[in-house]
């Protein structure tokens, strides 16, 4: 079994963890939301866009 | 509030970080992590956590500061609120922000940790900054503990998970971790015996010198 570390030697293994990996982590059903949400964004962003420059506004198609 | 302090090691020292709530003005800041280069995981992340903040703050559910954040539970102790630390330093000037975490109060009174990131690179006399992960980590613990949460938990992927693992002590951490309130009160009382440690041995040797 493995021995508990020593709050010393647990916090040097962290720090050298620290100096060896990069700290970037994302839950990944946040990072899905987030990315979804940025899309939307830049739908919405390009669809103003298009309407300054004169497009004209997308119809609701009828239904029947 | 005052910034919560904890300490990283800098230059072979320890030296004091300040992590506190992002204000608007600083979330719209973090977004300039994407511009690094090389693009990186962490510059991804900052800029996400960021438009998660902006889309929670558009349903009036982000929140600035810590009082925000216990008037907003005070409205509607249902409500799930967003909120992002950011960590700086004084002898690190350069650097606007150190680290991150995006956080969820969730409706039940939870904290999920969605983000956490260290500015990739971050230096101070030619030698890489260590503890900031770590740090931001047991703060937000115990912020999570100063508002009577009794659990945090976060999402783990294969990079994530050794980190969580070793920070507390436990193995294996697969899809997710959660961290009840006692076990993180242990794991925190830990970390801040050794920080104490530490400071007192450079104290000690600056008193010397």
């Amino acid at each position: 079994m493995k021995r508990k570390l020593t709050p010393r030697e647990w916090l040097d293994d962290l720090l050298e963890y620290e100096r060896t990996h990069p700290i970037a982590f994302a839950s990944p059903g946040a990072l899905r939301e987030a990315r979804l949400i940025a899309e939307l964004e830049k739908a919405r962003r390009s669809l103003r866009r298009a309407r300054r420059n004169g497009a004209p506004h997308r119809r609701q198609a009828a239904v029947g | 509030m005052k910034p919560i302090i904890f300490h990283a090691e800098a230059g072979g020292q320890f030296r004091p970080v300040q992590l506190e709530f992002a204000t608007e003005a600083e979330v719209k800041r973090l977004r300039a992590w994407r511009k690094m280069t090389p693009a990186t995981d962490a510059g991804e992340f900052a800029a996400l956590a960021a438009k998660r903040w902006f889309y929670y703050a558009r349903e009036g559910a982000s929140v600035a500061s810590l009082n925000e954040l216990r008037a907003a539970i005070r409205r509607n102790e249902r409500a799930e609120l967003a909120f992002l630390m950011v960590a700086s330093a004084e002898w690190a000037k350069r650097y606007k922000f150190l680290a991150l975490a995006h956080c969820r109060r969730t409706w039940c009174h939870h904290l999920a940790l969605d983000f956490l990131a260290v500015r990739p690179g971050v230096m101070f006399k030619n030698q890489p900054i260590s503890g900031l992960g770590t740090g931001v980590l047991f703060c937000v613990a115990g912020l999570a503990e100063s508002l009577g949460m009794e659990t945090i938990w976060g999402e783990a992927t294969a990079s994530s998970a050794p980190f969580y693992e070793k920070v507390l002590q436990i193995r294996p951490v697969k899809d997710v971790f959660i961290i009840r309130r006692e076990a993180m009160r242990g794991i925190r009382e830990y970390y801040l015996e050794d920080q104490k440690r530490r400071l007192a041995k450079i104290s000690k040797r600056s008193h010397i010198l």
